[in-house]
């Protein structure tokens, strides 16, 4: 505290002399109440010196903190109404300043005012709290002035302190471990910082790869930074000296040494000078008291107000606000509970409770014969005993430890005591597993079959149930609704990218709350009322949790409001599903979190309420096992495979109980097969077969199917297994985007150079044209380029540009992302971002190597269209406009492209109006290419039939594949897409992943539009007059300005009138033109029965465990549909190669 | 544009026979439905076209008077009576029919021809509607029942000049998060947008659209030099747009100046949309597509360079497109413009109380900017605030909220020019103004 101290000046010094009341104001105090904790500090008005100061966690008891410190203020230091002046910031602060007579301080205000005090030689304050971000930059304007900029998290907790909790929370990792946690000289991994729950997905996936805890806390470390320095710093420099402040950046090491390594790359990046002599991580440090600068910024803002501001009134206010919470009306303000009477939850309980299970006897001497299943999830392993006639004997469930194989080896153990403790004996028949870890837990314990998870879900409820229509399946983490329509899976819904709603969140508020998670229905059902919540993040419920505790709501209240918040989540925000009764009347409620019977109780009241209006009345079904669902699916599927008679692989009981492992990952097991060069872990295991003692197996955990290679032979093997299955299946996809930036070759129609010119203008152009042969464009790879680049670069290289100087940007990938996105000052979709990563890579990479002379960025306005009968076909905005941003960005500090010598040239162009595109062309490129009119005019013409060359050439590939699969009786998949998501970068692989399971592949780009087959396809709503042109969607969408949203609606019709054709649909996080047709694609491929799967709010963060859990079920799905559709002699022998390639 | 979302959105919830109304902007006039309940006639769209400025006005004069009432809730009440007048008028006026207007013989005459009548109609209606007595008499009443309110001229606040999305922008509600109140009770005074400055850049758009398209689109594309007829068609069919779309713009913008001038004349006229685009220009293209395209980068300039406010602050729903583009072209423009205070706020379901924790943080800049600036006008008069609010309160009509002081160039606030030129009409410099309608 020394440091604050020994600055802060005495309040009539502030004010320019003594004031009037100083003799009877004898103290200053400053209030920080956070998210977390609560910071004091009390100073003597006239010395400024403190007499008192604490900093405590406050366990969402915001008010009764703040009182218990006020009390103790009041009798250790002599605080009292009338001799002191209070002033509160902080996210709890505001409602808090009123009842003692507080003044509010906004907290970025208080932290500012404390750092221009304390330290005038910080430019940047990055401040981290509990579930706030803060970035303030300190800059002279033009004028010599200081300004501040200011930054903060407002829709996510991502990149905050509440991260680092929820994930050492997940780890195991103490307070106290976690204050002791380096980030130095250890290895990290890639991990999505931006939300809490990304990066617990990242983190399980390496946890299950082996990947030791401490690296993982590195590696969140690594993303927090990362995550502030691309969003917070809204593009600005972070100049040095920069303060770090706030709980983590104080506790814990690893923290501040993360930043201390990344922000000094930065400066070097972008030639920041730093003071003579300084070493730049010692121009990054955290201040003592760090914690206290909101408290002491607010003391500061005191001293510049008029001395009756902020008079303590005593904590009589204080009190009566704690105490007086709940007057006469309270509970009208939130909904009743979650059941009326008590009547009504007797009723509820006796249609709806679940009878305790109850296993058979198992007689000494008794040989029981069963199938086991394993389910692997993501925060538990459960594992159940199916008798050879379906019914259940056993079941055991364990919180995960951490290791999947550890945790089954022990569920197994109890399993088989289970049996065997009367001195029965148990043979296993078949085992069959599922869960994250499925893959792992196969080839450990060599079960029989690996079965996906929604297939095992789905298996699981039609066990028990007739006919079922939905599935609602809420997990710890995860949350799939799976659609079936005759017993077969139609369709999945899952939490790829948002986990809000699941069962760990009302696990670890019930605990939070001091109410055990067994106890939570009880709890929830005793509420009369309870307050009404939002719905969406988790991170910001957990927000409305605490004001509702200011309000006065209570524990159980609470927990009643958070029950009614699942059904919202699962059903509007998750799987966003708004008209339920459409999926279908019968569900089936399972999962562990259906065990809560105050989450069941919400489920039912909203599907009822939701059916209300539909003529329709639901039938529920709560799954007689709902934690242990997934298993029983895994050992039916067990059964199923044994009734084709193989003989079960499992190692066997004993062997389970005696297996030993070891696992291994680092740079020893690094993968070295491709330029990704990823981490692998190495099982070590023994024991696994008893004839064999001390036998070891090695089990290679790789990423990908290259990776599980141990030597080179090995890989070559599986390379030729790969390249013949995309031979023999096309990813159109991945053709169009190799294939889009080729040079086109084109004829040359540049206007004759003349040998002289007479003036001074003609001597101008001159030199142009006789340069256009040296000129080099720099382009970047992204957007619209991914469909324009061929009418482009043939528009240059007809007009004499050589073909070798159009240069495009890198491809993009995760790495490109990082060390280019940080100048965005915005966050747009994900293919808008990666726009200023890609202009980074030609100026800092492209640029270097052989100099650029200039950047064509196009703005697209309008674009070009086949479809007839359409309102417009504009560009989106966010694509049009990316070129400005992008130039916004990397001339806001200073102007990058005119220091390398680089124009940036963006014109706003139109095409599907060739005449203005070849005056917008000109009127952009003349000063550069010394541009006639005419020739311009010509190249225009000479790019748009290169263009329609390249997309005929690819409507013609997809012609043959249509043709294939027809002549095969096999599926071809369709992207439904835009453009952009041919890139590589963008659509993470995901088609590519498909195609390796036997699939060809095309995209809304590459279907043909031959004559004969838009006939067949439309030919008889045309003739019916449904439509005037096969090529129009006035049918299905009315507003159609739109051109890419146009061409994927199209796309859809076409696939759903194409008995071969199935449809994935990928969009990008805040896709605006996306969302209004996601229902109208998804009626159109409903009306028809055709398949189709969504890949819905892409960007950055590739989250692989959900891609592979989505494309396992899509396979799953589509074979059974393919022998629906096609006969059970549709599936050649190849395929089953293609299956055990993969698998 | 958003039909198609609206319809899906009604099926989705459940609601498939839900009767949607189009009124279709781009239409107008000549919009119409068949049985929709509403009957889309020229006195329905004239009268949708009064109510968009009377909307506007009443909805300016609010937030320029409201912070400095003396009494306080006086001009919410004086505001609504005011608001339930017009509305009243609008409904009960007495509607002009051409027929019934002129004398018998001529009346039967013209009612032979269906073309003429229709013709005579709509322009009488139109006339009748912007020009009778009955109007404008409607809004001296109301300039006289808010002329009564009394305001304190000499209260310091910071100006805010808010900007962002169409809707997020006029909404005041959840959808803004309350933020034109937040502001007030923040000590803020708040200038907002019009609906009418909107549709002037529709107006604007539209013209420079054509413009960029000259001689691209023409009736006879291969007209021959000596094709000379052709060629005065082309350019004649391209003049006749070009001249309609002018002079709508200028309609649009006197009738809107008419307007303020009879309600007060302390709402100022349009911006020029052409400045507007001029200064977006170089930032964001002035030709873009797409939501409120440059406005919001022009008008950011724009009411900086003019020191016309303190601080702008740009209002969007979450993840709205142009908008968030905006933003971010709207990096490099902060980095010109040092004296700018801009903040940009997107609206959504959740963090409500960050955005008000940013805007309480950028107002305290804008706040100390006006304190300063007020402190340097009250310096320069001379006299000291106490004897200029005595002198002020001696005076009735420096206490209406029409008094018009002038506005001293570079000087944003109101107190700051009020208490100069008080300061001045004391010292005898300046004489006082008189109020509007007064002789």
């Amino acid at each position: 505290m020394k440091a604050l101290e020994t600055n802060a000046q005495p309040d009539g010094d502030a004010n320019g002399g003594p004031g009037r009341m100083q003799g009877r104001l004898r103290f200053l105090v400053g209030f920080d109440v956070g998210s977390t904790t609560v910071k004091a500090v009390a100073v003597e008005s006239a010395g400024g010196q403190i007499v008192w100061r604490d900093y405590r966690r406050h366990d969402t008891r915001q008010a009764e903190m703040l009182l218990e410190f006020l009390g103790r203020m009041e009798r250790e230091a002599g605080v009292a109404a009338g001799n002191s002046r209070v002033f509160i910031t902080g996210t709890g602060g505001s409602k808090l300043a009123g009842p003692i007579g507080a003044r509010f301080v906004q907290e970025v205000n208080a932290v500012a005012l404390a750092v221009e005090k304390l330290h005038p030689e910080v430019n940047s304050v990055i401040e981290l709290g509990g579930q706030d971000a803060k970035i303030l930059l300190f800059k002279r304007d033009g004028l010599g002035r200081r300004k501040k900029f200011a930054s903060m998290n407002d829709k996510c907790a991502g990149g905050t302190g509440a991260v680092i909790d929820k994930i050492a929370a997940k780890l195991g990792i103490s307070a106290d471990c976690l204050q002791s946690q380096g980030y130095r000289g250890i290895t990290t991994h890639p991990v999505a910082g931006k939300c809490g729950v990304f990066a617990e997905t990242d983190i399980n996936s390496l946890q299950k790869l082996g990947v030791p805890a401490g690296e993982l806390m590195a590696s969140l470390f690594d993303a927090i930074v990362l995550q502030n320095l691309t969003v917070l710093t809204r593009g600005h420099t972070l100049s040095p000296e920069v303060l770090l402040l706030g709980g983590p950046n104080a506790f814990i090491p690893g923290m501040r040494e993360a930043w201390q390594h990344k922000i000094p790359q930065l400066w070097q990046e972008r030639g920041v000078q730093l003071p003579d002599g300084a070493a730049a991580e010692d121009l990054i440090r955290v201040p003592d008291d760090a914690l206290y600068y909101g408290a002491f910024g607010a003391i500061e803002f005191g001293r510049a107000e008029d001395e009756l501001s902020g008079l303590y009134t005593g904590r009589g206010g204080l009190e009566s606000l704690i105490g007086a919470h709940r007057g006469q009306g309270f509970e009208d303000a939130g909904g009743h509970g979650l059941c009326a009477s008590d009547e009504e939850r007797r009723a509820f309980e006796r249609r709806y409770q679940q009878p305790a299970f109850q296993p058979p006897a198992f007689p000494k001497g008794e040989r029981v014969e069963a199938f086991l299943g394993i389910d692997g999830g993501s925060t538990s392993t459960k594992a159940v005993l199916l008798s050879t006639h379906g019914e259940l004997l056993a079941k055991a469930y364990q919180l995960s430890k951490g290791n999947p194989i550890q945790d089954t080896i022990e569920v197994l153990a109890r399993l088989r005591t289970q049996v065997e403790e009367d001195g029965a004996h148990l043979l296993i028949l078949g085992v069959g597993t599922t869960g994250y870890a499925k893959d792992v837990l196969r080839q450990v314990f060599q079960a029989d079959v690996a079965v996906v998870e929604t297939v095992a879900h789905a298996e699981s409820a039609k066990h028990f149930f007739a006919d079922p229509h939905v599935i609602v399946d809420v997990g710890g983490q995860d949350i799939k609704i799976i659609l079936l329509r005759d017993g077969a899976v139609r369709d999945f819904k899952l939490n790829t990218q948002c986990s809000a709603g699941n069962g760990y969140f009302l696990q670890s508020t019930a605990e939070g709350l001091g109410i055990p998670v067994e106890n939570y229905a009880e709890a929830a059902f005793s509420a009369r009322a309870m307050p009404t919540f939002g719905y969406g993040c988790a991170v910001f419920l957990q927000s409305d949790i605490v004001n509702f505790q200011r309000q006065g709501w209570r524990a159980h209240e609470i927990l009643a409001g958070l029950a009614t918040v699942l059904p919202r989540n699962v059903f509007l925000h998750v799987a966003k599903v708004p008209n339920l009764p459409a999926l279908g009347t019968r569900y089936v409620l399972q999962g562990g979190t259906q065990n809560n019977l105050a989450a069941v109780k919400a489920e039912v009241d909203f599907l009822y309420a939701t059916f209300r209006h539909s003529g329709l009345e639901p039938e529920i079904w709560i799954h007689p096992h709902c934690g242990e669902s997934g298993a029983i699916g895994a050992a039916i599927e067990a059964m199923r495979t044994r009734r084709a008679a193989r003989a079960t692989t499992f190692i066997g009981m004993d062997a389970v109980a005696a297996i030993r492992y070891r696992t291994q990952s680092d740079e020893q097991t690094r993968c070295s097969y491709c330029t990704n060069a990823c981490l692998r872990t190495f099982l070590s295991v023994e024991g696994t077969n008893a004839a064999v003692p001390g036998e070891s197996r090695r089990i290679v955990l790789a990423n990908c199917e290259k990776g599980a290679a141990e030597s080179v032979d090995e890989l070559r093997g599986i390379q030729a297994r790969l390249e013949a299955i995309k031979a023999a299946n096309p990813n159109l996809v991945a053709v169009a985007a190799r294939e889009v930036w080729r040079s086109r070759r084109p004829e040359l129609v540049a206007d004759p150079v003349p040998r002289r010119a007479w003036n001074q203008r003609g001597r101008q152009k001159l030199a142009l044209q006789r340069n256009r042969g040296q000129l080099r464009i720099g382009i970047p790879r992204v957007l619209s380029m991914y469909a324009y680049a061929p009418l482009f670069s043939a528009y240059f290289e007809s007009l004499g540009v050589a073909a070798e100087n159009i240069v495009y940007s890198s491809v993009t990938s995760g790495e490109m992302y990082r060390s280019g996105s940080s100048r965005g000052s915005i966050d747009p979709c994900y293919p808008s971002k990666i726009a200023i990563a890609h202009v980074h890579d030609l100026l800092f990479k492209q640029h270097p190597r052989t100099p650029l002379d200039l950047i064509l960025f196009p703005m697209f306005d309008v674009l070009a269209t086949r479809l007839e009968n359409t309102r417009a076909s504009n560009g989106c905005p966010t694509a049009s406009i990316t070129p400005e941003t992008v130039e916004a960005a990397f001339t806001k500090e200073t102007d990058l492209f005119s220091e390398r010598g680089i124009r940036y040239i963006h014109p706003l162009v139109n095409l599907s109006n060739r005449r203005l595109l070849a005056r917008q062309l000109h009127q952009a490129l003349e000063s550069v290419l010394g541009l006639g009119e005419h020739e311009n005019a010509r190249a225009v013409e000479v790019g748009f039939r290169e263009l329609e060359r390249f997309e005929a050439d690819l409507r013609r590939r997809g012609r043959e594949v249509l043709d294939q699969v027809e002549r095969e009786g096999r599926l071809a998949i369709v992207l439904l897409g835009r453009p952009y998501h041919h890139d590589p970068g963008i659509n993470h692989g995901i088609m590519e992943e498909i195609q390796k399971l036997g699939y060809p592949i095309l995209s809304q780009s590459t279907l043909p539009m031959d004559g004969d087959l838009l006939e067949r396809l439309f030919g008889a709503e045309l003739r019916e007059g449904t439509i005037r042109s096969a090529l129009e969607i006035s049918d299905v969408w009315r507003t159609a300005f739109s051109a890419n949203s146009n061409q994927k609606l199209w796309a859809a019709k076409f696939v759903a009138r194409h008995p071969n054709l199935v449809a994935v649909e990928f969009s990008s996080f805040k896709c605006g033109h996306d969302a209004p047709i996601y229902s109208v694609v998804e009626q159109i491929m409903q009306c028809s029965g055709t398949p189709y799967f969504g890949f819905k709010d892409m960007d950055e963060n590739r989250p692989a465990n959900s891609i592979k859990l989505r494309v396992e079920t899509m396979d799953y799905f589509l074979k059974r549909y393919r022998q629906e559709k096609f006969g059970a002699g549709a599936r050649p022998a190849e395929e089953e190669e293609v299956d055990a390639a993969v698998c | 544009m958003y039909e198609s979302e609206y319809r899906l959105a009604l099926e989705n919830a459940g609601y498939s026979g839900f009767r949607l109304v189009l009124y279709q902007a781009e239409q107008a006039i000549k919009a119409a439905a068949e049985n929709t309940g509403l009957q889309f006639t020229v006195d329905f769209n004239l009268g949708a076209l009064n109510m968009l400025y009377l909307g506007d006005m009443m909805n300016d004069l609010s937030y320029r008077i409201r912070p400095f009432e003396i009494v306080p809730g006086s001009t919410n009440r004086v505001v609504d009576e005011v608001v339930d007048s017009f509305a009243d008028f609008l409904e009960n006026r007495r509607r002009f029919e051409i027929l019934e207007w002129l004398p018998r013989p001529a009346a039967s005459l013209v009612a032979q021809s269906r073309r003429l009548k229709g013709f005579l109609n709509v322009t009488g209606k139109v006339l009748d509607h912007l020009y009778s007595a009955s109007f404008v008499e409607e809004m001296r009443r109301a300039q006289e029942r808010i002329g009564a309110l009394e305001v304190d001229h000499t209260r310091v606040k910071p100006v805010v000049k808010i900007v962002g999305e169409f809707w997020a922008q006029l909404t005041e509600g959840d959808g803004n998060f309350n933020m034109f109140a937040f502001l007030e009770r923040e000590g803020a005074q708040v200038h907002i947008e019009s609906i009418s400055g909107w549709i002037d850049y529709l107006l604007y758009q539209s013209r420079k659209g054509m413009e960029a398209r000259k001689g691209l689109e023409y009736r006879h594309n291969d007209a021959r030099w000596w094709e000379l007829g052709k060629i005065a068609a082309n350019r004649w069919g391209y003049r006749r747009k070009w001249l309609l779309l002018r002079a709508s713009e200028r309609a649009w913008e006197y009738l809107y100046a008419r307007t303020a001038r009879h309600l007060g004349g302390i709402t100022p006229p349009l911006v020029r949309q052409r400045e507007l685009a001029r200064l977006a220009h170089p930032f964001y293209h002035s030709l873009a597509r797409g939501g409120e395209g440059h406005l919001e980068v022009g008008k950011n300039v724009y009411y900086t360079t003019n020191k016309l406010c303190h601080m702008v602050l740009a209002l969007k729903p979450f993840g709205c497109m142009p908008s968030s583009q905006s933003d971010g072209v709207q990096s490099a423009v902060v980095n010109r413009f040092p004296e700018m205070t801009f903040l940009p706020i997107e609206t959504s379901g959740e963090g409500e109380i960050n955005a008000y924790s940013r805007v309480q943080m950028a107002l305290g800049e804008a706040r100390a900017r006006a304190r300063t600036e007020f402190e340097a006008a009250l310096g320069s008069t001379g006299h000291s605030l106490d004897a200029i609010r005595e002198f002020a309160g001696a005076h009735r009509r420096l206490r209406s909220p029409f008094y018009p002081f002038p506005r001293r160039q570079g000087v944003a606030g109101a107190a700051a020019n009020f208490v100069m030129h008080v300061g001045r009409v004391m010292d005898g410099r300046e004489r006082m103004a008189r109020l509007p309608g007064e002789r």
